[in-house]
């Protein structure tokens, strides 16, 4: 997972920084870019912004509420991860515009707003939230939290899938369509060999019975009885 | 926290991590007390439980996984008509109430993952004004299901809501409650006595479906223990068979799984049993596909019509019969329902 950091000092003007870094960020087209990236974003920010912060001498707050004092509105960071940090709301309209633009451009669970307040030693808790960084963008969704049971085609199958839709003459939408009902056979009870076996030899005349045939072939393959 | 832990759960938030309260809801009790139970839990202040159940971009699966809990107070719809959808028994006014959205348990069937754009848990805060309205309905001599989109007797220690609703009971013997659960935890119920009209439904499935679809739930065998234990304490118990799935060797698995189950229970001290196979709402898939649900129970072509969709009529009807079947030899047939 690419990480992504950008740092606030108090003279920077960070939005320009965000436009640099992502250019075409009024394009949507390259959105999708960084879906899989981890945004941080690390603010040396005054204390009078952030005056609910607990005032504790050389700690970093891990942003769970951002609101914009003018309009009131908040937004609450996904947390959904371990961390060592304490946590903090903020109300900035600038951080809260931010957030707004970082969403465009990375999954919410991947954005991580960091304070550190500008009396402390800075260069020391970057490396801390950056160590963190590191060990967050590690993180791949293990199995048993997931239930994520996606079946593939194997390649012999996808021979035999290949060899009915020649057979057939299969157009582009019913190709689509016969592979996904191919992988919903097999996520529910296995490959439907059997099933598709005659459909490989069929010999249909003209476009209506081809029509006739696969229509016949997807109700014996949606509806396999067990 | 080390780099060798990068796929372990350590690095995933415990369950109920973070609380957020509505303001409205700071002071009451149940906010108190759920306070005083999950005392390292973050707790941050917003206005409306909307703002964090419906953010757009949330990642429900890890959501589900470990939830956070929304504590919030129900401003509007306290009681709502009950859906065609369900079982009345027979009931002319039917309802259900919504104390508590999403669940603490993680079934791959659950329609809760397409109605919902958050796997969170919101507690609405102001159970005395679901409560009052419950109680308003009394001359309707109505049946009330509490426990439709989530699992009160599974967040009992928690929230303290089946007891409110056991005491409702007996201050309101014209309305039947019933309280749907996949607990097994008896200990949540071992301080009340059992008032006539309130109805424990207890879900069953069988093992080999509790190990593949019904995530963090109890074993079938535990689920018959808390039965026995409930009947023997008084409990009026319906067993619920829903959903009912069409899977590979359906047939032999179901059939034994009655037998098991009236193996160890006596049918003479159950209510009644209701069964139905699997139906899920209209559109469904649209959203739970939004929420990146992925299962192959849902890998059957469902067609949508006017209640919702469900299985092949064929389909439908074999489960229907291998069920119906089942029960008939346990249970009369004026106490089975579909």
């Amino acid at each position: 997972m690419n990480i992504s950091y950008l740092t606030e000092t108090e003279n920077a003007d960070f939005l320009s920084e965000f436009a640099l870094r992502y250019p075409s960020c009024a394009n949507n087209a390259d959105a999708s870019k960084n879906k899989n990236g981890l945004f941080i974003f690390i603010s040396h920010t005054q204390m009078s912004k952030t005056p609910r912060m607990p005032r504790q001498p050389g700690a970093v707050f891990l942003i769970n509420k951002i609101t914009n004092p003018s309009s009131g509105n908040s937004r609450y960071p996904e947390i959904l991860f371990r961390h060592p940090f304490n946590e903090s709301g903020i109300s900035d309209s600038e951080i809260f515009a931010l957030y707004a633009a970082a969403e465009r451009f990375f999954e919410r669970k991947n954005i991580h707003f960091f304070i550190c307040p500008a009396d402390t030693e800075n260069i020391k808790h970057v490396s801390e939230i950056k160590k963190w960084a590191q060990i967050r963008a590690q993180f791949e969704p293990d199995a048993s939290h997931f239930r994520q049971n996606a079946a593939e085609l194997t390649q012999s199958e996808r021979d035999t899938a290949e060899k009915v839709i020649t057979q057939l003459k299969l157009t582009q939408t019913q190709r689509h369509d016969f592979l996904r009902c191919l992988v919903n056979c097999k996520l529910r009870g296995g490959f439907p060999e059997a099933e598709i076996s005659e459909f490989a030899f069929a010999n249909p005349a003209g476009k209506k019975e081809r029509s006739a045939v696969y229509d016949k072939l997807k109700q014996k393959l949606n509806f396999i009885d067990y | 926290m080390t780099s060798s832990s990068k796929n372990s759960t350590s690095l995933i938030t415990k369950m109920y991590s973070h609380i957020y309260i509505e303001k409205e809801a700071e002071n009451y009790p149940v906010t108190m007390r759920i306070k005083g139970i999950l005392k390292c839990s973050e707790i941050i202040e917003i206005t409306h439980y909307k703002d964090v159940f419906n953010e757009r971009g949330q990642d429900f699966l890890m959501q589900k996984n470990r939830p956070k809990l929304i504590l919030a107070v129900k401003r509007e719809n306290l009681i709502y008509k009950g859906s065609p959808m369900c079982n009345s028994f027979g009931y002319e006014n039917f309802y259900y109430t919504s104390c508590v959205m999403n669940c603490p348990y993680n079934c791959e069937y659950c329609y809760l993952q397409g109605m919902y754009p958050s796997g969170n848990i919101v507690v609405f805060v102001n159970i005395d004004d679901i409560l009052e309205s419950a109680a308003k309905l009394s001359k309707q001599k109505p049946f009330i299901c509490v426990s439709y989109d989530t699992d009160l007797l599974a967040m009992e220690k928690l929230l303290g809501y089946a007891g409110e609703w056991i005491e409702f009971c007996r201050q309101n013997p014209e309305i039947t409650v019933e309280l749907r659960t996949k607990s097994a935890s008896f200990a949540n119920l071992a301080n009340y006595a059992a008032p006539a009209n309130f109805i424990l439904a207890i879900t069953l499935s069988p093992d080999e479906i509790i190990d593949l679809y019904e995530h963090k739930t109890p074993k079938l065998g535990r689920r018959i223990e808390f039965i026995n234990h409930a009947v023997k304490a008084g409990w009026k118990v319906r067993i619920c068979l829903d959903p009912v799935l069409y899977v590979r060797g359906y047939a032999q698995i179901y059939r034994k799984f009655i037998d098991d189950v009236f193996a160890k229970i006596n049918a003479r001290d159950i209510t009644d049993v209701s069964f139905g196979v699997l139906r899920l709402p209209k559109d469904f898939y649209k959203r739970a596909a939004k929420n990146g649900v992925k299962t192959e129970l849902f890998a059957y072509p469902f067609a949508d019509d006017s209640q919702g969709a469900t299985y092949s009529k064929q389909h439908a009807e074999n489960l229907r019969g291998v069920i119906y079947g089942g029960l008939l030899e346990y249970m009369p047939k004026g106490k089975i329902f579909e």
